[in-house]
């Protein structure tokens, strides 16, 4: 895999940061820039593996060719929260991301309801997860 | 031609491979769980605490009452451990959703079968 992620992953951050979400990556908490807040709901935490080359047949050099999957959770101190901050990402699907000599797609692999984390009682925050793949070709 | 007409002529051409060559298919199918399972077992692997979770994936394919395979940790055993699939709003889940590896594999799965039908074609 020769595709660099990081610029995938500023993409996504940036697109959502533009709707107002606090975004996190890896963990609540986690900035993008490497910096830890304590986090406050609403937010969204995406988690992204390090990508699969990919067998779109559009792309003539398939080495250049690759597919990002990303986890995000939407995570929200009622069902209404939570699901405010579900609709914002998944508003996202169909839209092209603003990467650097790439041509990246939002595509939708899944989605999970929104319901109470009960790992945590204390913090009563409600969450639904998402699966996003990013579809990214040589531009 | 609207999409269900599209999809409805597809099924056609899927069940009809079914019946003219259900080895293949039955191949087919067996060697498309066996690639799923390779894939979730190479994304379970190296966590630290289920060492054995790997294994505990197993696979199973046939022909009723349709072509299917289903690939996933048993219950019990280090089967049990398949919690590392959910998560939490703070840390999300120690292993990656399964569902990506699916989808994946079941387009793979579909442009086969769809190449076989063509063959028959």
């Amino acid at each position: 895999m020769t595709v660099d992620i990081q610029p995938h992953v500023e993409a996504l951050v940036t697109a959502l940061a533009a709707r107002n979400l606090r975004v996190y990556e890896s963990a609540a908490g986690q900035k993008i820039d490497g910096t830890y807040e304590t986090p406050t709901a609403p937010y969204v935490v995406l988690y992204f593996d390090g990508g699969v080359r990919s067998g779109l047949s559009l792309a003539d050099d398939h080495e250049e060719a690759s597919e990002h999957d990303v986890e995000a959770w939407s995570v929200g101190k009622s069902p209404r929260s939570a699901r405010s901050v579900q609709s914002d990402l998944l508003a996202l699907v169909g839209t092209e991301l603003a990467v650097p000599g790439r041509l990246v797609k939002v595509r939708h692999a899944f989605s999970d309801r929104v319901k109470a984390d009960h790992d945590d009682p204390r913090t009563a925050l409600w969450q639904g997860r998402d699966g996003l793949t990013l579809t990214s070709l040589k531009a | 031609m609207g999409a269900s007409a599209g999809i409805r002529r597809e099924s056609a051409h899927l069940r009809r491979a079914v019946a003219l060559v259900p080895l293949e298919v039955r191949a087919l199918m067996r060697a498309e769980g066996a690639a799923l399972k390779r894939t979730l077992q190479r994304e379970a692997s190296g966590v630290e605490h289920a060492p054995a979770l790997p294994a505990a994936i197993t696979m199973n394919s046939g022909m009723k009452p349709e072509p299917f395979y289903e690939v996933g940790p048993l219950e019990g055993g280090a089967g049990s451990l398949a919690l590392l699939y959910y998560g939490n709003s703070h840390t999300g889940s120690v292993l990656k959703d399964p569902r990506f590896a699916l989808l994946r594999q079941a387009e793979q799965t579909t442009a086969k079968l769809t190449q076989l039908v063509v063959r028959l074609a």
